[in-house]
């Protein structure tokens, strides 16, 4: 148990990055994904959205590891270095953009499209519509399966240990290597995963306060 | 390009993709097997192992399945329990998808009416047959499409055994990548085997569903 003591701070400083690289990652992946979904918005076949579904159709099925790797093996090879942290939130957000993108097309598709030619034919710029009109259906609709993503990034946050990102795994790591106590560690680390998670879980399972207006 | 056409590192990332797609075939097979008797008891209103699999299940939902394989990788011996890396491997990774199965298939069912129960019992078919041919049908059916994209996400998580001592395909390509520098070439071999397992699970998702559409007609 001292052991555990004297590790704390060191992962507590763990947990902290965990949460900043999965806020980062979030807060990117959510905003390009909406914007992508939004791209020539009603086409049914463009070439833009054939290349954004390639994309997206890429980082899924990808493993996130190869990915990580793929920046911060393959990014000095071109002579650019983006570090651990760099290409974890390189990596980390190309695949957050992939299937949020799914969640937020899914979610638009649930809007009738007259809403969207309503707003036009009032008069209204394109960009208000969408800000004004759309997004704010989108959002409420797409909550679950994004949140359920979001969840899914702080425990993803692990893999980026592989690459020595100090994060609650790699420091778990440490201390099993130094301590040779791995259950004592492993249990403080999962600990502060369902810590980190579970705010976000019953976020998740909470009823929307009010029904959606049709 | 040169190192992709090396026989020696040719037959490295066969052999990883071999191991890659073991790994994926019995994670996918023995999760899904597992995951329906727990999906179907969880119907029972008041089973004895009701609290125990809604903590497994939230458990193994809530811990990365990288720390589940460290645990199993660096605890069991710990406990005087020495398994080789790829049963332990495989442990960690069942254990981890079983429980997403799970919820899938729980939520399936929890769909079907329960009207359909009480007609086919009305109609005098037994809790097996009931099961069997009412809900057993429905529930896959409805939980389909998260099953198979499940299904996608096993294979990438057999990526994170190339962290606990496992040569699968991305172990083998961070070998090649340390002898050679050449990670971009390597890396992107290596993921066009993960599109094509995972175009492979998507072509079997689009048989099923079609096969599904023509039998509702």
């Amino acid at each position: 148990m001292e052991i555990a003591f004297a590790w704390l701070p060191r992962l507590l400083v763990a947990a902290a990055l965990t949460i900043g690289l999965s806020a980062v990652v979030f807060t990117l992946s959510a905003v390009l994904g909406l914007l992508l979904s939004l791209i020539h918005y009603g086409r049914e076949k463009s070439w833009l959205r054939g290349g954004i579904e390639a994309f997206s159709a890429f980082f899924r099925s990808v493993p996130e590891l190869v990915v990580l790797f793929l920046f911060f093996f393959g990014g000095p090879q071109v002579g650019i270095d983006f570090g651990p942290i760099g290409s974890t939130i390189i990596a980390f957000t190309l695949v957050g953009i992939a299937f949020d993108y799914q969640v937020f097309k899914g979610a638009l598709k649930a809007i009738a499209f007259g809403q969207y030619e309503a707003g036009l034919a009032l008069g209204l710029p394109k960009r208000i519509v969408f800000l004004r009109v759309l997004v704010p259906q989108v959002l409420p609709l797409a909550r679950k399966g994004w949140i359920t993503y979001a969840i899914g990034t702080v425990k993803r946050m692990s893999i980026a240990s592989a690459v020595s990102v100090s994060e609650i795994l790699y420091v778990t790591k440490q201390g099993i290597a130094a301590t040779n106590a791995p259950f004592t560690f492993l249990t403080l680390a999962v600990g502060l995963y369902i810590l980190i998670v579970t705010p976000l879980l019953v976020f998740n399972e909470r009823k929307p306060k009010q029904a959606m207006a049709r | 390009m040169n190192v992709l056409f090396d026989p020696a590192y040719q037959q490295m990332l066969l052999d990883g993709l071999v191991m890659t797609l073991l790994i994926s075939v019995i994670v996918i097979i023995v999760s899904n097997v597992l995951a329906l008797p727990l999906a179907i008891y969880m119907q029972r209103p008041n089973g004895v192992f009701r609290r125990a699999i809604i903590g497994y299940s939230f458990f193994a939902r809530a811990a990365p399945v990288l720390a589940l394989l460290f645990a199993l990788y660096y605890g069991l011996p710990r406990l005087g329990i020495y398994l080789e890396p790829v049963p332990s491997a495989l442990i960690g990774l069942i254990f981890a998808s079983t429980a997403y199965n799970l919820e899938f298939l729980r939520s399936g069912f929890e769909s079907i009416p329960n009207g359909q129960f009480d007609a086919a019992k009305a109609l005098g078919l037994r809790p097996v047959a009931t099961y069997w041919k009412v809900m057993i049908p429905q529930a896959y059916r409805l939980a389909a499409p998260s099953l198979f994209s499940n299904a996608i996400q096993m294979v990438k998580g057999s990526s994170l055994a190339s962290l606990v001592a496992i040569d699968e395909l991305t172990a083998a390509s961070t070998v090649i990548i340390s002898e050679t520098y050449k990670a971009i070439e390597v890396l992107l071999v290596v993921s066009v085997f993960y599109l094509l397992i995972a175009a492979v699970i998507l072509a079997l998702q689009y048989l099923y569903e079609s096969r599904q559409r023509l039998s509702r007609r």
